[in-house]
């Protein structure tokens, strides 16, 4: 911890890191709040180990075919913008369907990046970093596309909080409402999407259903409206990111992991810490 | 706009999940202002022909005019509760949050509720009873009290016309009253339908039945007889009329 405080000042690399971990905790808890009131965690799940594809692409088109502009979390952009729209538009239509199709681009998402990857030079490290994140090595042009993609997520959550909260309630009546529920839906998970690869970036995109979802629901606990939910997993999220960079930097332990480690402790204590209240509580009622 | 003269207008419609029919042939007009009460047997075609009034289903066959206008471009006038049992009832919304989204379509395309509509919202609160409960959160409420938050939403639209399924699904008998007397006083300005399993009280409430089981005939209340409502259901039912009960006796 000390040496982490004392190096704050000094390393750039930590500073960027701490960064991208607050900045990226304001769109997770926003997004993330969405996710889990509307229990779509597998489809967010889905639309992130699709970004391995993205990812692998981009940096096959950068190293081996020389677009020098094109950096692997562009890739994981689109891909996580395409695989939202492609899941959504399979929610909305083949309901029954749902689950076989976003295992399915769960899976072929991650085998193409795999492929990619291994026709590009220097498999080992990259691979590694884009599955269990590496907040350390956060470059600034990073830094830079996640703040953007952040307020981005950030502005569209906020002014279209309202049909978003209908359409994720009470679908039916919003459209009678004259809501476009498709669009709403697709918009919604496009910005999940777009959480997502911010998230990719503090913890990887096998740890990233865990951020997104574990503070919103540790919130949606003690808050029992949408944006009370979002402020305090905003703050639960920004808790464990910086914890998470702070308890794993003596130790050299891997960041992303040790994040996502305090976030599953605290959901744990939750949800025991209210088995131990909640009888008290039936008796009132 | 010219008002129409009917507020529900049903022309031969026909309609069939995939090769079942469940609706045949109906041909039936609404009046505005009737108190119109759905019944029949489970499976019967209440809701879809619900659903066909509101335009979420298309007929294949037949026309359908509600408010003087197809379904679809009339739904944003009408006021609906949906059943209960879909939603999730730990949704991360207060009773007033649920009410507000009866205001879309409405209120701005985007950004916050207006005033106006937190006005609305509170007024349709008050009508059913639980503006003291509106920042109560969803979870926090009984399922009658919940119930009655979604026809509140319904109401909050200001509808012409109110389509509500299964209202008393939840409630007990006493609240079940005092909801049909609330409903009373709105159908002073608007039209109500209704869709209830509870066939028997059927005479009680309602002006007007639409009896459902894949055809589909109307009655006024006041001529319904038992025979009627037993050949529907294929069993015996007892139909009670208001003037039966308020002189002690069942219809026999």
């Amino acid at each position: 911890m000390i040496e982490f405080v004392e190096a704050i000042g000094q390393n750039a690399l930590l500073q960027n890191a701490l960064l991208v971990g607050v900045i990226a905790s304001v769109a997770c808890g926003v997004m993330g709040s969405y996710v889990v009131a509307r229990r779509i965690s597998y489809i967010a799940g889905g639309i992130a180990h699709c970004t391995l594809g993205g990812m692998g692409i981009a940096r096959y088109l950068n190293r081996v075919v020389g677009w020098a502009w094109l950096q692997p979390l562009h890739g994981a952009v689109l891909a996580a913008v395409i695989a939202a729209i492609i899941i959504g538009y399979v929610s909305l239509r083949a309901r029954q369907r749902e689950d076989t199709v976003i295992s399915a681009l769960w899976a072929s998402g991650m085998a193409i990046g795999i492929l990619f990857i291994a026709r590009t030079p220097g498999y080992g490290e990259d691979l590694m970093s884009y599955l269990f994140g590496n907040i350390l090595l956060v470059s600034t042009g990073d830094l830079y596309l996640v703040a953007a993609l952040d307020v981005f997520v950030l502005v569209l959550g906020l002014v279209f909080y309202n049909r978003f909260l209908a359409v994720c309630y009470d679908a039916e009546f919003a459209r009678l409402r004259g809501v476009n529920v498709e669009f709403y839906y697709l918009l919604l998970l496009s910005l999940v999407a777009l959480t997502v690869v911010v998230l990719v970036t503090v913890v990887g995109l096998v740890l990233v259903i865990a951020l997104l979802t574990l503070p919103a629901a540790i919130s949606s606990h003690f808050m029992s409206r949408l944006w009370q939910v979002m402020l305090v997993a905003i703050v639960i999220s920004m808790l464990s990111t910086v914890a998470g960079l702070a308890l794993s930097y003596g130790p050299q332990l891997p960041p992303g992991a040790t994040t996502i480690a305090i976030c599953a402790g605290a959901y744990l204590i939750t949800i025991l810490g209210k088995k131990v209240v909640a009888p008290r509580k039936n008796v009132m009622n | 706009m010219t008002e129409s003269e009917w507020a529900i207008k049903f022309d031969e419609v026909s309609f069939a999940y995939d090769r079942e029919t469940v609706v045949d042939g109906a041909s039936f007009s609404i009046a505005h202002r009737d108190f119109v009460g759905i019944i029949g047997p489970n499976g019967g075609g209440k809701s879809t022909l619900v659903k066909l009034m509101l335009g979420v289903l298309k007929p294949q066959k037949g026309t359908i005019e509600v408010l003087g206008h197809t379904p679809h471009r009339a739904c944003r006038r009408i006021g609906y509760m949906p059943q209960n049992s879909h939603l999730d009832p730990e949704f991360p919304v207060s009773a007033l949050d649920v009410v507000l989204m009866g205001r879309l379509g409405i209120t701005s395309a985007a950004g916050p509720y207006r005033p106006s509509d937190r006005q609305a919202a509170m007024h349709a609160l008050d009508e059913v009873g639980l503006a003291d409960l509106a920042n109560r959160p969803l979870r926090a409420l009984s399922g009658g009290q919940r119930q009655r938050v979604l026809i509140a939403r319904a109401l909050a639209g200001e509808p012409e016309l109110l389509i509500l399924d299964e209202p008393t699904a939840n409630l007990d008998p006493a609240v079940q009253d005092d909801l049909y007397d609330q409903l009373r006083e709105l159908n002073k300005t608007i039209t109500v339908v209704i869709v209830s399993h509870d066939v028997g009280f059927v005479s009680l409430y309602f002006k007007t039945a639409i009896c459902v089981s894949r055809k589909v005939h109307t009655h006024s209340t006041r001529d319904l007889t038992n025979q009627q409502v037993t050949d529907m259901y294929g069993r015996e039912v007892r139909l009670i009329h208001r003037d039966n009960l308020e002189t002690g006796k069942c219809c026999d």
